[in-house]
């Protein structure tokens, strides 16, 4: 594989460089992980020592994690928003996957006339601001009463994460052999059952890759949320935005509620990390 | 594998389609794509045709007055808006620095990373973790544990150091969320150089270890150019994501004259208080044809992309 | 120019068992061409880049000269290697490809220039100097790899399999042209190859490889005529070497029939203690049309000027084949039953793989 030739230690090189490097990529990689860390750190302090000059030393507590998770009248709950989140993520995702994969097979595997233009409409998409989007949005959700809905959500997500996972599972599909899909054809196989003997076993990972990329976005998605459903319906981002308040100290709180609001997406991301790239570059890297 | 170059075009220039060709029946490839297409064009011209609507009147919420066609008088005003003027300049700094300097550290962090050494999957498993932060958590975290006046982080060195405490968000709006943004897509660029270096022939680079070069003319000489696709292609990706940064602006700032950005500065005027739909609707006209402009220029990577050639 | 030395050079990858090059001892001479042939896996390559400087030793050491390169970088070696795809720095024009190491090296930008032309002239690449390598064909870039080393005038040269990426007929057309180059240029050469058609056309002598141990190090003659052990038998030559197990009481028989032997195989049979013995007939030692032995004819390969007959029969109870060269026309074909005679150079070999004897031998005549 390339690029490992320039890793090991060559003849004749200094072994001192290679340590030398490899604390200096360390040194790098803590600093750029410090806030993460002094972020889960804080999660576990009482209020008076994250609201002091930092300490590392303390008397760790849950307590934090307790008082966010409690349900206030009135206000937003964690459990309200997680299950908006999760409903809204894993719906949306679901349906994704289902427009994407067939849409995937018309251009990868049987490819209608014209299909670089369409991957080039669909890409053309990310391209346009959502902020452009969200007065007409607004207006037809509230017209089609669809304000502080998880459906609205639900569609706007699905159409967010539409042409990443098109252009993902059409990169992923690319690659199986053209002959395993004859062969299917041959044996009789329609669109179905070639995407059930032959394409999706295959492409299983990459199809895993995908939907993880989609939840990672659906989940962290915070300005639709916000504008389309401030008052019910509201995700996880939102209630984040909710644990500052103006009276008192809020940062262990804060630290608290951001941790179990990224922990799914950091869980999700480490597991999908190879494949992430792919994703984030619309198929252009493997 | 080139599907494109051996699939002919039913109907192309070998003259008419075969009379019966069980194997290619244009509706029936047509119908899988469909339902994608249907939903993805709906929800995305449908709102721009409303907007183009709506920016050919005057329509505000806040007075409330009927909705009268008015022209183009809302884009010939635009150029005269002071407001909308600084939220440009906002978005072109905010997204070019973003950009670049995430570029140049995703680089420098990748060489590295290129190595082999002790825990390196580790060290890039933790590198990548800012990348998947919630964009909302990363600006409150960075706004009031590392960037506050009073007990954040980043003082509490500065202060080691001999020098006074600064209120970074509220001094330095734009330059801080910068630098949150640049913290979360550092690790970006780092996966896309990564792929770019490790995609290099490893015969190549052993051929001008023979030759003579230095690792360090290697890397100047040959890897650098190699890597050129893979900064155009982070390039493209950084800036059509990162003009579209809402929340940040949002959490960390609330707008204000030096942080806010185009989509920040759109949502104010409509939704977010201004409810002046039918301005609103112009800047986003307005926001969309630039967009479009850029994404022609754009479209050379792209279509790079179209032709089957992956990078990697 | 310098002669290159391998002493009891080593090199075991992490994580295997076997050696990938065990306790090589090779001495090339200064401005010779040295071959290294073997099978996939065989350690020419880990060899040629010990050599290089790209593969780091183990156990034992490398010399280039008189000087020990072991721990020395591939740039301070003065080597020049042209890799088996090539290895062209792809955003590079050919002129900077050949160009690159004197540029490496702070060689003034006129000289560079001059030793880049005068060589692209004896490649015939002038017209080529401004065209980036996915530009070329197959053939062009390997002569541009050639002309990248040939510019640095190094002190050795090291191919590793330069030619198999090249179509069957280019190939055997640049063979010559190289090993010309070679002769002309009389830079020491260590050249890799698995095809050992090229190792016997080209080398000054052939360092047969299996495995990481070297086999035998001769001339392309004495590695065919004498070879060292049943593997460099079997390896060298095509079609190989017919092989018939025996057991070592004289008379030897072959298909039950009973073969001379001149005295020095005799002898040297009498003091063999072993129980089994190989005898070892190149093809053109084995004639069809007449003989004692019966066989049939499996197939035929007629070649125009030549004709490759592949015979069997029956030996010690079971059935063997044998290759039989014989001159065009020959009129056999598949089924054919036919006599066969062994008649000429022939070899005895302990199984375990040595040689024992080299020598003539023939069927006894009938009656």
């Amino acid at each position: 594989m390339a690029g490992a030739a320039g890793a090991r230690l060559g003849v004749g090189e200094r072994r001192w460089v290679n340590a030398v490097l490899g604390a200096v990529a360390w040194l790098a990689t803590l600093l750029f992980f410090f806030p993460v860390f002094w972020m889960v750190l804080s999660s576990f302090k009482e209020e008076q020592d994250a609201n002091t000059s930092p300490k590392l030393l303390f008397s760790p507590t849950l307590d934090r994690y307790h008082d966010i998770t409690s349900t206030t009248s009135g206000l937003l709950s964690f459990r309200e928003a997680f299950f908006n989140s999760f409903w809204v993520v894993a719906v949306s995702t679901v349906v994704v996957l289902l427009l994407a994969i067939p849409a995937a097979y018309a251009l990868a595997i049987r490819p209608v006339p014209k299909w670089r233009d369409v991957l080039f409409f669909f890409i053309s998409t990310k391209f346009l601001p959502v902020v452009a989007a969200i007065l007409p949005l607004w207006i037809l959700a509230r017209n089609l009463g669809l304000l502080n809905t998880r459906l609205v959500l639900m569609i706007l997500y699905t159409g967010m994460n539409l042409p990443l996972a098109v252009w993902m599972l059409w990169s992923f599909f690319r690659e199986i052999p053209r002959e395993l899909i004859e062969a299917a054809e041959i044996d009789g196989a329609g669109l179905r059952g070639q995407l059930a003997s032959v394409i999706l076993p295959i492409a299983l990972p990459g199809l895993a890759a995908t939907a993880l990329l989609c939840v990672i976005f659906a989940w962290n998605e915070y300005f639709y949320a916000v504008q389309l459903n401030p008052a019910s319906g509201s995700t996880i981002p939102i209630w984040v935005t909710t644990n500052i308040s103006t009276r008192g100290n809020f940062l262990a709180k804060l630290s608290a509620a951001s941790v179990l609001a990224c922990v799914p997406v950091v869980l999700a991301g480490w597991l999908a990390q190879k494949r992430m790239i792919r994703g984030l570059s619309m198929g252009a890297i493997k | 594998m080139q599907l494109d170059t051996v699939r002919q075009q039913p109907g192309a220039a070998l003259g008419a389609a075969p009379k019966h060709d069980g194997l290619h029946r244009p509706w029936r490839q047509r119908f899988p794509l469909l339902p994608a297409l249907a939903f993805t064009v709906l929800l995305t011209q449908v709102p721009f045709v409303m907007n183009i609507w709506y920016s050919l009147t005057d329509w505000t919420i806040v007075p409330p007055t009927p909705r009268t066609y008015i022209g183009l008088d809302n884009y010939r005003d635009l150029p005269d808006d002071q407001f909308f003027r600084d939220a440009a300049r906002v978005s072109v700094v905010m997204t070019v620095s973003a950009v670049l300097i995430s570029l140049v550290l995703g680089t420098l962090l990748a060489v590295l990373l290129d190595r082999k050494f002790l825990g390196r999957g580790v060290a890039r498993t933790l590198l990548i973790t800012p990348f998947l932060i919630m964009p909302v958590v990363a600006g409150l975290i960075w706004k009031n544990q590392m960037f506050s006046g009073l007990y954040g982080v980043v003082n509490w060195v500065t202060a080691r150091l001999g020098l006074d405490s600064i209120e970074f968000v509220s001094r330095y709006p734009l330059e801080s969320i910068v630098v949150v943004l640049v913290w979360q897509w550092t690790p970006f660029m780092m996966l896309i150089m990564l792929a770019g270096l490790q995609s290099q022939p490893a015969e190549v680079l052993e051929a001008a270890k023979v030759d003579g070069a230095s690792a360090f003319g290697t890397f100047r000489q040959l890897t650098l150019p190699h890597l050129r696709p893979y900064m155009e292609l982070g390039t493209l990706l950084g800036t059509i994501y990162l003009i579209q940064v809402f929340d940040h602006v949002a959490v960390m700032t609330g707008g204000g004259p030096n942080s806010t950005n185009i989509p920040y500065f759109v949502y104010q005027r409509s939704i977010g208080g201004g409810w002046e739909f039918g301005k609103a609707s112009a800047y986003s006209i307005v926001v969309v044809v630039v967009s479009i402009v850029v994404a022609t220029i754009a479209l050379r990577v792209v279509s790079r992309l179209l032709r089957g050639e992956q990078i990697a | 120019m310098a002669s290159v030395q391998f002493a009891a050079a080593t090199r075991l990858y992490p994580g295997t068992q076997q050696p990938a090059v065990s306790h090589l001892d090779l001495q090339i001479q200064d401005g010779e061409l040295m071959v290294l042939v073997g099978p996939s896996g065989s350690g020419k390559s880990t060899a040629l880049r010990m050599v290089a400087g790209l593969e780091p030793l183990d156990e034992g050491a490398v010399f280039i000269g008189e000087r020990d390169v072991s721990g020395v970088r591939p740039r301070d070696r003065d080597v020049a290697m042209v890799f088996q795809n090539y290895a062209l720095y792809p955003q590079l024009t050919v002129a900077e490809n050949m160009g690159f190491a004197l540029k490496q090296h702070k060689v003034p930008k006129e000289e560079r220039a001059a030793r880049v032309r005068e060589v692209a002239r004896v490649l015939d690449l002038e017209p080529f100097l401004d065209r980036k390598p996915k530009q070329l064909s197959g053939g062009q870039r390997q002569r541009v790899a050639m002309g990248r080393a040939i510019v640095r005038k190094p002190q050795v040269y090291l191919m590793d399999e330069p030619l198999s990426n090249l179509d069957a007929k280019l190939r055997v057309q640049t063979r010559a042209e190289l090993a010309e180059l070679q002769a002309r240029l009389a830079v020491t050469t260590v050249y890799v190859t698995h095809d050992q058609v090229e190792a016997m056309t080209m080398g000054h002598r052939v360092a047969v490889l299996r495995d990481g141990l070297l086999q035998q190090c001769d001339t392309p003659h004495a590695l065919y005529h004498e070879p060292a052990n049943l593997f460099v038998a079997g390896f060298i030559g095509s079609p190989a070497m017919n092989l018939f197990p025996c057991a070592p009481e004289p008379p030897l028989r072959i298909g039950g029939c009973p073969l001379d032997l001149d005295r020095n195989m005799t002898s040297r049979l009498g003091s063999f203690g072993g129980e089994r013995l190989v005898l070892g007939l190149r093809p053109e030692a084995v004639r069809v049309g007449e003989g004692p032995l019966a066989a049939h004819i499996r197939t035929v390969e007629d070649l125009g000027a030549e004709a490759f007959v592949h015979v069997a029969f029956d030996h010690e109870g079971q059935t063997v084949s044998a290759v039989s060269k014989m001159p065009a026309p020959f009129k056999g074909k598949t089924g054919d039953n036919i006599d066969v005679q062994l008649a000429g150079a022939a070899h005895l070999f302990d199984p375990a793989g040595p040689r024992i004897a080299t020598g003539t031998a023939r069927f006894a005549p009938k009656g």
